[in-house]
């Protein structure tokens, strides 16, 4: 699905990713995880096309993406979340779903602002399938209210829901389980898995561990910007170097 | 049990609703009538048509900066442009119907130039350009090449021909200017409900987020100032001919002020905001004017009602009301122990 490939990026003389080369695999759930300030989100960033890789390339289905501005990221498959909530906040909880439905509705201007049938036609799927998303994050009975008045938790769940609108191949999860409490995660344990099953594929950052170890299928973990490990749940939480980062090195 | 009594409820709201519509129509309908028994029935007929212009063009400066988040302070010259550009090829000899459609092109290839520079600026870079806007074209109203303006004599402007009725009368400008205003109005809600006027929308809340969704923002802000201009402009052609006479006197800077402080006032980002500002603001001036000695403090009083509103309704008389009934209806909601899904 997605192939990074050597990816280098310096600000202004920090190296925040150095040489990162990782593989999401279709239908598959992959993490990215590493200590804070690792890099996590600016290797997000650089798939999203926020900022211009250096260096390596990032390919979507052996297609070259890198350097892409953001919406045309978006116009080729890939939607993503925040790690700091970014809503439509003055729009309707609904409303949010259908911009991220953008890509996919009826094209022409002259059509689309007169309301021609095959607009109205568009437009009627688009709000079954935007009801749809928001039941599977459980907000259907927001859908009507501004986005902005949710709580913090259900913020995150309409970013969800958006991110997913346009069915993407491949949806980008920056920390979706921050700010939630228990109930919330592990639903969004179980939406992770519906995801998957409705065909796209899950690359996520997460701090939670509870959650990375539970839903994730492979795991990539990053330090200072550099790949330190790769492998299953079960043997990163049993790689030393993995836990060296995490913890610390043993100075005595 | 209970449903079937919420079912009552909201078929007996409905029937409120549309009885409410009907009243408003026939209200609406039948005012000239009603004014022309009153004594001063002609004065208050004109002040309404002015309403409508004003309420058309902050409509359209609400496309732009209400939902679309860019902020204008030069809408006077949209608004100058569209009056000015159907006066002057009328004048030539173009026929009504055909100069108006000229007229918005000409406008929305201002709004055009004004757009593409305008979309890379924000917050007080974005009011000063537009500003400047407003700025350069009414001095060029004022120096116009080849004194096609008249200059500051300004033009005199004859009655309005359309299909080969003439709109003298306040009466039959009254139902012109209703009918433009109605349209305006749905248009505005139609291009909201679309998939383009929703990306404008988008990126006013959030430029970052609308981009992972696949927006063009440069390209969504340009669609929302050209939409933006050519209502503005199209308010401007109605003055003209509402006014029946232009000068750049009528179109300084105030005005600009003025649709901006009618769409705050009233709501900016909601559909009825500018309607319900163009109504107030342009009733308070009216009433200022009629007090004997009140012209200092005309002004001042108009800012201060600005002042207030801002402290206490930044949202406008419209927002603030649609901000209460969604916080009625989430408490409702969780007094109802409705699936809060506490956070």
């Amino acid at each position: 699905m997605l192939k990074i490939d050597h990816l280098t990026l310096h600000f202004e003389g920090l190296v925040a990713t150095d040489d990162i080369c990782m593989e999401v695999e279709d239908h598959k759930v992959t993490a990215l995880i590493g200590p804070n300030g690792a890099g996590k989100t600016t290797i997000f960033n650089q798939i999203a096309g926020v900022y211009k890789p250096d260096e390596g390339k990032i390919y979507l289905d052996g297609e070259d993406i890198t350097g892409l501005r953001p919406f045309e990221v978006c116009q080729k498959g890939i939607t993503r979340t925040y790690q700091v909530i970014k809503l439509f906040s003055g729009m309707s909880v609904i409303d949010n779903v259908l911009v991220g439905m953008h890509t996919k509705l009826e094209r022409n201007f002259w059509q689309d602002v007169f309301h021609s049938r095959s607009m109205r036609e568009s437009e009627k799927e688009a709000f079954k399938k935007a009801h749809e998303l928001l039941e599977l994050v459980g907000l259907d009975q927001y859908a009507d209210h501004p986005a902005g008045s949710l709580a913090y938790g259900q913020q995150r769940l309409v970013e969800i829901a958006r991110a997913l609108a346009p069915s993407p191949k491949l949806v980008l999860f920056d920390e979706p389980a921050a700010g939630m409490n228990l109930k919330e995660k592990n639903d969004l344990n179980e939406m992770i898995r519906r995801i998957i099953d409705m065909g796209t594929t899950v690359l996520l950052v997460e701090h939670d561990m509870s959650l990375v170890m539970n839903v994730a299928d492979i795991i990539y973990v990053i330090n200072s910007g550099q790949n330190l490990a790769k492998g299953s749940p079960k043997e990163i939480s049993e790689d030393p170097a993995v836990i060296e980062a995490y913890l610390g090195r043993g100075e005595i | 049990m209970e449903e079937r009594s919420k079912e009552r409820s909201s078929s007996r709201k409905n029937i409120y609703r549309i009885s409410g519509i009907v009243l408003a129509v026939l209200i609406a309908l039948l005012l000239p009538v009603i004014c022309g028994f009153l004594e001063s029935g002609a004065y208050y007929l004109n002040v309404i048509n002015y309403i409508f212009v004003y309420t058309i063009a902050s409509t359209g400066l609400n496309v732009m900066t209400g939902y679309s988040g860019q902020i204008n302070l030069g809408g006077a010259a949209y608004f100058s442009v569209g009056a000015y550009a159907v006066v002057i090829l009328c004048n030539a000899g173009v026929p009504t119907l055909l100069s108006v459609v000229l007229a918005m092109l000409v406008v929305a290839f201002f709004g055009f130039l004004t757009a593409v520079p305008a979309a890379k600026l924000k917050y007080h870079f974005l009011a000063l350009a537009t500003t400047a806007v407003g700025e350069v074209v009414n001095n060029l109203l004022t120096v116009s090449p080849g004194g096609i303006t008249n200059d500051t004599h300004g033009m005199f402007v004859k009655a309005l021909v359309l299909f080969g009725f003439k709109f003298k009368s306040d009466a039959s400008l009254y139902y012109l200017l209703l009918i433009m205003t109605a349209l305006c109005l749905l248009f505005t809600w139609a291009f909201l409900h679309s998939r383009t006027g929703r990306a404008c929308v988008a990126t006013r809340d959030s430029v970052d987020a609308a981009g992972s969704c696949g927006i063009d923002v440069r390209q969504y802000k340009i669609i929302a100032t050209v939409v933006s201009c050519v209502m503005i402009g199209f308010a401007g052609f109605l003055f003209a001919y509402l006014n029946r006479y232009i000068s750049p006197d009528t179109f300084a800077a105030g005005k600009s002020t003025m649709f901006m402080s009618m769409m705050m006032l009233g709501g900016s980002g909601t559909l009825f905001g500018p309607f319900l500002g163009a109504v107030l603001i342009t009733l308070i001036m009216e009433l200022l004017r009629g007090i004997q000695g009140s012209g200092p403090y005309m002004q001042l009083t108009y800012g201060f009602i600005l002042l207030i509103e801002m402290m206490f309704m930044p949202q406008g008389v419209s927002g603030a009301i649609s901000d209460y009934k969604y916080k009625k209806d989430r408490r409702r909601m969780e007094a109802a122990g409705g699936d809060g899904k506490d956070a």
